[in-house]
């Protein structure tokens, strides 16, 4: 905790007393942000903040960023990220980011280190708020708890891009690589309702992720798909309901998630101050429990509409609605792994008032009107609307 | 009459996009004199280092300035917000870095005329650097 408001204190200083973008040390420049948020639910739902129902502070991110271009082609860069959600995080800082990117030419380069996963158009700077115009992103294509599962590779990757002709033009990146999932973050705790009581160990096979973006001949319309694929097998402690519907001798088992694949379909376009983005998710997994006849095959949809408007210098407005789908597909209606109706699906209507009063820093303000619950672990409200309020600063050199 | 009005469209010509409120300048070296809008939004997107087989160095103006404003919506066709969002996504992602941004459209004229092949924007040129055309 003291080292997390030493931290504080110092990006603070360092964002009110920065003017340039950037700070460097010799040839090393020096980046960072930090953000702290208020999230109020309803009594009967916590939900990304741990005790939230009780209103928590415990909602914030902080990363520092160190980077240098080695020589004109090559450039190297590291990234340390830590963030409290109440019941993981704990501001424990990690390596979120460590790249050697050489660049033969401006159509193409390749990367190696841990790298971030090039998935729908905002998960490689999911983390930083002062990017966007809300506090949370649309949870039904970037679900804060899936997070660690697709946030980066540790491998290699390649990208290219086409040079601009009048049909626009094409950006491609691959990736591949392991990817790393904490048995104490954000994964387990949205597990920990249904099937699961915690995590033990997690074991992936090699994770491949590409995306293409292609910028139209039309001003700001970009377009892109982007896909990514893992299998992974973990070995969990089943959660006690299970245990008891299924009268198991033992609760520790081995989960065999055999292909996880998730493609996203994406578009953006800016015209003047306004933003406009839109993208639709599909994920396909099957799982088994080794040594049970337990499974499940699951396909879940989300997509959302967003659309922010820049009033003046200080002021922006942004709203989203958001819809995701569970779709069990071969559970049994009396299974203990079957969702109710109410937590099969989440829609959300969100609406952002974003204040920018200095450079480098900003307030937001926003509120959400949710039906189901199809997110929130241990959700307890599952019928009729209930809503969400967060409010939030930011700040980032 | 008729020299008067050739006088002023020579002087508009000749000071290029000034009168947008802002000159696109370069180093002395810079390998061309006219650059496509694309190129150059190319460029201050860090989508594009290389002109004419050179790597290019661009330096850009702070936010605030209003001539930093004028280039960001007719070149970058952005809002200023938009495109530092841009160089944030650069620097947290890992794939570049902003350009260095000056304060003053002096220091930025002393920077570009200092640095070879480099490329920017300000009010107005000076004998340091030379002007490019964007066509």
């Amino acid at each position: 905790m003291k080292k997390t408001i030493l931290l504080a204190v110092t990006l603070l200083f360092i964002a009110f007393g920065g003017v340039s973008f950037a700070y460097e040390m010799g040839k090393i420049e020096v980046h960072g942000f930090l953000s702290q948020s208020f999230i109020q639910t309803p009594e009967d739902n916590d939900y990304l903040a741990g005790d939230s129902s009780k209103g928590s502070f415990s909602f914030n991110e902080y990363a520092l960023n160190l980077s240098t271009q080695i020589t004109p082609d090559l450039r190297a860069g590291i990234q340390f990220f830590g963030q409290e959600r109440g019941n993981y995080g704990g501001d424990k800082p990690e390596l979120d980011l460590a790249y050697l990117d050489y660049r033969l030419s401006d159509y193409f380069g390749f990367r190696a280190g841990k790298i971030k996963i090039p998935l729908g158009f905002y998960n490689e700077s999911r983390d930083n708020p002062m990017t966007r115009i809300s506090s949370i992103m649309p949870q039904s294509v970037y679900n804060e708890y899936a997070r660690e599962t697709v946030l980066a590779v540790s491998g290699a990757g390649l990208y290219a891009s086409t040079p601009r002709t009048p049909f626009g033009l094409f950006t491609f990146q691959f990736n591949a690589g392991a990817i790393h999932i904490p048995t104490d973050g954000g994964v387990v705790e949205s597990y920990k309702s249904f099937v699961f009581k915690s995590v033990n160990k997690y074991d992936t096979d090699t994770t491949i992720a590409s995306s293409i973006q292609w910028d139209t001949p039309i001003e700001n319309l970009k377009l892109g798909v982007s896909q990514f694929h893992t299998a992974i097998v973990g070995n969990a402690d089943l959660s006690d309901m299970v245990v008891s519907m299924m009268h198991l001798p033992f609760s520790t088992v081995n989960a065999d998630f055999d292909a996880y694949d998730n493609i996203v379909y994406s578009a953006e376009y800016s015209w003047r101050d306004f933003i406009f983005a839109s993208e639709f998710s599909v994920t396909n997994y099957e799982y088994k429990l080794i040594g049970l006849p337990i499974g499940q095959k699951v396909r879940t949809e989300g997509w959302y509409i967003n659309c922010g408007y820049q009033v003046n210098n200080w002021l922006t407005v942004g709203s989203y609605y958001s819809a995701y789908r569970f779709i069990d597909i071969n559970s049994k209606r009396n299974s203990p792994l079957a969702r109710s109706k109410e937590s099969s699906y989440q829609d959300d209507l969100a609406l952002t008032l974003r204040f920018d009063p200095v450079r480098n820093m900003c307030f937001k303000l926003e509120g959400h009107k949710i039906r189901g619950t199809g997110l929130v672990p241990n959700a307890l409200k599952a019928d009729d609307d209930w809503y969400m309020g967060i409010a939030s600063v930011a700040v980032s050199f | 009459m008729k020299k008067l009005l050739l006088a002023i469209v020579m002087m508009l010509l000749f000071v290029g996009n000034s009168f947008a409120g802002y000159v696109v300048v370069a180093n002395k070296d810079f390998p061309v004199d006219k650059i496509s809008g694309d190129d150059l939004k190319m460029i201050f997107l860090c989508q594009k280092s290389e002109v004419g087989g050179k790597k290019i160095v661009p330096f850009i103006l702070d936010e605030g300035m209003e001539c930093h404003k004028s280039f960001c919506v007719d070149i970058i066709k952005k809002n200023v917000s938009q495109w530092g969002a841009h160089f944030r996504n650069l620097i947290f992602t890992g794939k570049g870095s902003p350009p260095k941004s000056f304060g003053d459209c002096k220091g930025l004229l002393e920077a570009i005329a200092s640095t070879s092949c480099a490329i920017g924007y300000a009010e107005k040129a000076d004998n340091s650097v030379k002007v490019i055309t964007v066509e």
